[in-house]
């Protein structure tokens, strides 16, 4: 079981959530849950619906579609991260590979707690945005 | 029925003739009585002391003229409108006795004379200022634009009735000094006036113009290098400033004349006396049928750029006739000229050549020319007199020179002017930059009329609103082709600002395209569509009301309903508890309504349905009803806005309906504030709401509640002075904000230790603890630095510290090293000494070494800095500071504090307190 201050340790490294205040880490500290899978456990599969972000304290993660693997997300990674904002479905299946630790944040409360905490919102959108501009600055040679 | 025609004659709305009638009965008593005093002051100085002191007297006059406005502002500020101009008023009439009096000691002095002269003209600038002042309390912007017209002819009438009496009543009542008798009576019914003007005012309207009037003051008060700057960057500008300064010295000029020629053919001062008062009502009369007969023919047919050159051509001609055949003829056609153009066709004329000019710069130019281009052009005029006649002995006819000399100049610049005019001004509608509350005149120039016109077809709704604001002022011009189309817009925006165009200019042949917007889906839309209707169909209105009221159609009966609702009058009779019942029994837009037809004042028994509807499961009913709280100031309501403030939903509107609710809430505001049993959401809210108030008591309660607030408390009432600063320039912001300044400042200092000590001290082993202790402090030090820069806002220009601040955080160092430039030029030595180092790019040893005898010194390493953070109120820092004991090993050394931790009041430290304690017994345990 993690505390608070333990959570928010390892939330402040998802990209997302950047731009938000160190202490404002906390809310989202309370929400963020703790859920464990067992070696070989599917945690989603490819078009369920996406309604959480994980973050993966301890452990391995494959991504795949059927036998294709897309990649593997270890300690300290997030994944789902899209889930928060949109509303597709997972375009990956996700299956432990060892024993995994992680925490997860659905949209749900993720939501609940945006329209409480305007400061945070902010934050979230100065990410995107920051995310954004450097997608633009990338295409822009191209153009 | 009688009345509602006469209304109707006159351009006016239900309810606006008693207000017209007075305000229009006070302007006309007033100028009346000016008019009086006026010609008799002239003839008293010129019988007593000659012509010879005229030019001096002009000078003296600008200058004393000028200490007095800026005293009287000062005033001003300090007193209620009210209080000010009735103690004004009876302080006239107590100097117009008092003048009485000296006069009948027969004192032979100048400087009574000269004391005189200057008194009545502050007499003329003081009652018609405190006139303009008023009618801003009386009438919103909307009826100010219809009425002011009126408002003006009465001051005409007024004028010429003065002046005629003058000329009967110094005969009357033996003699020239008797007339400030009939000035006393006047000036006290002018009191009566006063008072029954300030009880029949629009009481919604004080809280805008609360805001309005400190713009005003602050437009007004001192000349600022800034001001010059803004002025000269401007050549349009430039030229019109020129072009009203030599206007006035010219004008100057041409009075001197006036008054020489009239002491030279009267003797005696009660003959010189009625001769002025006589010609003076002339002119007026001149003025004022040139007003009506020419002055919108001249300024359709021949657009601004000739406008304006009416009068320097019609000065021109006049003072050279005046040099060929000096006589009552040409004299009278000098003063004529002046009379017939100056109040009308190129005062429209100059507003209109100052309407693309960008609002804040047009404040500035305007505030200038009020403040010195005016007393500077007359007192400079009496200087060209000072020389020219008194010198070197020009006669009359020959000043006629000097007059020429000037209009061949003003005619030049009037030209350049005009050449850019059109222009500009499609360029300003492009970019939306006229402030169409502010257009203080009717546009009747035709390419003027044309530039808005193109912009109705403009695919932009902004633009096309924007020229249909402009155009409801517009007179003369055939608006039904444009306007028809429009009705049938697919903007909600457009068809409303359309429909208030047609109603202004009452196009009754757009009848049949306006009645399928009585059923429109837009509330405002309906309400002005059943407004036109009602007003101009060939039906009964009240059968049209009823029908409406029953209508099955919801919406025709929800638009008749805002009607009804804004007509007191009709409120009163058709506003029934069934018609209400059948709104508040139906679906939520029905019920919302209801609660905005809440909102209008004569419902009987509207606070008992708005309570009501507070209590609504809809949230937009519960909005529209906490909306209309406000507007019928239903301050026995306050409770339960305040308790509105919780709810995000509601906030905004429950703020605007405090700020309604007038200063008198202001205690009870405060004591919210203070009360640490009230939730915190709704405490947080109160600074914001006290700064919509807008009073130096805001001000005072603010910086009173600063002492003690935690952080956040802290940061929303320096946010809420900040609005105050920025919305009310006026207000007074004392050293006392110093002291936080400096309190502040101290709080940087100390954090800038930590952090440093925090960066410096650390083992590279744990990175995670080190990065969470450190990001913590610099989002503190980032806190403090923009609460110091908002204090500063507070002392300082706050744009200019706004655009410090910008460039402070900015990431170019070219940038940063400009902010500090600015600073080092703009803040006072203390500030200096005490803000530079914060912002200077130094290394924090340095910045840290300047901060010495500031802050403690004693926290020298790790222990020393946990310990601290432990010791302070910063529930965060602390449980950083905690996790950070276990980071570093000194969680045995700090064992007692962090066992005393287990027992804080914040969840987060008591858990971390436990987690470390924990972890350090599992340490020992593996050990």
């Amino acid at each position: 079981m993690y505390s608070v201050i333990e959570k928010v340790i390892f939330l402040q490294d998802i990209d997302v959530f950047k731009e938000v205040r160190i202490e404002d880490l906390t809310h989202l500290a309370v929400i963020a849950e703790e859920v464990r899978f067992l070696s070989g456990a599917t945690l989603y599969e490819t078009n369920d619906s996406a309604d959480s972000l994980f973050l993966v304290i301890q452990g391995k993660i494959r991504l795949h579609r059927d036998d294709q693997e897309i990649g593997v997300v270890g300690n300290r990674e997030a994944m789902g991260t899209w889930a928060l904002f949109d509303n597709q479905p997972r375009v990956a299946t996700a299956t432990a590979l060892e024993e995994t630790e992680v925490l997860r944040i659905t949209k749900e409360d993720f939501y609940d707690l945006l329209s409480d905490h305007v400061r945070i919102a902010e934050a979230v959108l100065r990410s995107l945005s920051r995310r954004l501009r450097s997608l633009t600055e990338l295409v822009k040679p191209g153009l | 029925m009688k009345v509602r025609l006469f209304e109707k004659s006159i351009d006016l709305r239900p309810g606006e003739l008693k207000r017209v009638a007075i305000m229009s009965a006070y302007i006309f008593v007033v100028v009346a009585s000016y008019n009086v005093l006026k010609p008799m002051t002239r003839s008293l100085f010129v019988s007593n002391l000659g012509l010879e002191q005229l030019p001096v007297l002009y000078m003296v006059l600008a200058l004393v003229a000028g200490v007095f406005v800026a005293l009287y502002l000062r005033i001003s500020r300090r007193l209620k409108l009210d209080l000010l101009i009735k103690s004004s008023t009876l302080f006239l009439i107590a100097t117009l006795l008092g003048q009485r009096w000296l006069l009948s000691l027969q004192i032979d002095s100048p400087v009574l004379y000269y004391v005189l002269f200057i008194w009545a003209s502050i007499y003329g600038v003081l009652t018609t200022t405190q006139f303009w002042l008023l009618t801003n309390y009386v009438f919103n912007v909307r009826e100010a634009k219809r009425i002011f017209p009126i408002l003006t002819a009465s001051g005409l009438l007024g004028g010429i009735l003065g002046g005629y009496c003058t000329r009967i009543l110094v005969t009357v009542l033996g003699g020239t000094s008797n007339l400030a008798f009939f000035c006393v009576g006047l000036l006290s019914v002018a009191f009566v006036l006063i008072d029954q003007a300030w009880k029949n005012r629009d009481i919604s309207l004080e809280t805008a113009r609360r805001g309005q009037a400190s713009q005003d003051a602050s437009r007004s008060v001192g000349l600022s290098g800034d001001m010059f700057a803004s002025i000269r960057g401007s050549r349009h500008v430039l030229c019109l400033v020129a072009i009203v300064a030599l206007t006035y010295m010219a004008v100057q000029i041409a009075d001197f004349q006036f008054i020489a020629f009239a002491s030279r053919q009267m003797s005696d001062t009660d003959s010189l006396t009625g001769f002025l008062g006589f010609w003076l009502s002339n002119l007026s009369i001149a003025a004022l049928l040139f007003q009506v007969v020419f002055a919108n023919t001249i300024l359709q047919r021949f657009g601004v750029g000739m406008t304006i050159l009416f009068l320097p051509v019609a000065l021109a001609l006049s003072s050279t006739w005046v040099f060929l055949g000096f006589g009552l003829t040409s004299i009278l056609a000098l003063k004529v000229g002046d009379g017939a153009f100056r109040h009308s066709i190129n005062k429209v004329g100059i507003e209109l050549l100052f309407l693309p000019v960008p609002t804040e710069l047009k404040r500035k130019a305007k505030g200038f020319i009020d403040m010195f281009v005016d007393r500077f052009a007359r007192g400079l005029a009496g200087l060209v007199l000072l020389v020219f006649y008194t010198g070197l002995g020009f006669t009359i006819s020959e000043i006629s020179l000097l007059v020429l000399g000037i209009t061949i100049v003003w005619i030049g610049l009037a030209i350049v002017i005009n050449k850019e005019y059109v222009n500009s001004f499609r360029l300003a509608i492009a970019k939306r930059r006229i402030d169409y509350d502010e257009i203080p005149v009717s546009i009747k120039d035709e390419a003027t009329i044309n530039s808005l016109l193109l912009s109705l077809a403009s695919r932009n709704e902004r633009q096309v609103v924007y020229a249909l604001r402009i155009l409801t002022s517009v007179q003369g011009v055939d608006l039904k082709p444009p306007l028809e189309p429009l009705l049938r817009h697919k903007s909600a925006n457009v068809r409303y600002h359309t429909l208030q165009a047609v109603y202004a200019h009452k196009l009754k042949g757009l009848l049949p395209s306006v009645q399928p917007l009585i059923r429109d889906e837009n509330t405002d839309v309906r309400r002005e569509a059943v407004s036109f209707y009602v007003e101009f169909s060939e039906q009964a209105p009240e059968t049209l009301i009823r029908k409406g009221l029953a209508a099955d159609d919801r919406h025709l009966r929800g638009g008749t309903l805002q009607y009804v609702a804004s007509q007191p009058h009709l409120a009163k009779h058709y506003i029934t508890p069934e018609v209400l019942e059948t709104f508040l029994q139906g679906d939520c837009s029905s019920r919302t309504e209801a609660a905005q037809a809440l909102g209008h004042p004569g419902i009987s028994n509207a606070k008992a349905y708005l309570r009501q509807l507070l209590q609504d499961p809809d949230q937009t009913v519960r909005q529209t009803a906490v909306a209309s709280i406000g507007q019928i100031h239903a301050a026995e309501f306050l409770p339960d806005l305040v308790e509105s403030l919780a709810d995000r939903s509601l906030r905004k509107a429950a703020r605007a309906a405090l700020a309604n609710l007038g200063e008198e809430i202001l205690p009870e505001l405060v004591a919210t504030l203070s009360d640490q049993k009230v939730a915190p959401a709704v405490r947080m809210e109160i600074p914001r709401s006290l700064a919509l108030l807008g009073t130096q008591e805001s001000v005072e309660a603010l910086l009173e509640k600063l002492d003690g607030a935690d952080d956040t408390l802290r940061y929303r009432i320096i946010k809420a002075l900040n609005r105050l600063r920025t919305n009310y320039s006026d207000l007074k912001f004392d050293t006392r904000v110093d002291r936080v300044l400096l309190e502040e400042t101290k709080m940087y200092y100390q954090t800038l230790a930590y952090f440093h000590l925090a960066e410096s001290t650390n083992s590279q082993q744990e990175r995670d603890g080190r990065n969470l202790l450190q990001r913590s402090l610099q989002e503190r030090l980032d806190d403090h630095l923009e609460r110091i820069f908002r204090l500063l806002g507070l002392r300082y220009p706050p744009k200019d510290i706004y655009n410090a601040f910008a460039a402070t955080t900015s990431a170019t160092r070219s940038v940063r090293v400009n902010a500090v430039e600015f600073l080092d030029n703009t803040l006072s030595k203390d500030h200096k000494s005490l803000l530079l180092p914060v912002v200077d790019d130094l290394p924090i040893d340095q910045v840290l070494q300047k901060a010495d005898g500031l802050i403690d010194v004693n926290v020298r390493t790790q222990k020393d800095l946990i310990l601290d953070l432990l010791k302070g109120n910063d529930s965060w820092l602390q449980a950083c500071a905690l996790y950070q004991t276990w980071v570093c090993g000194l969680t045995e050394e700090l064992r007692d504090e962090v066992v005393a931790a287990q027992q804080a009041k914040d969840a987060i430290v008591r858990e971390t307190a436990g987690l470390v304690l924990e972890r350090s017994a599992n340490q020992a345990d593996e050990a």
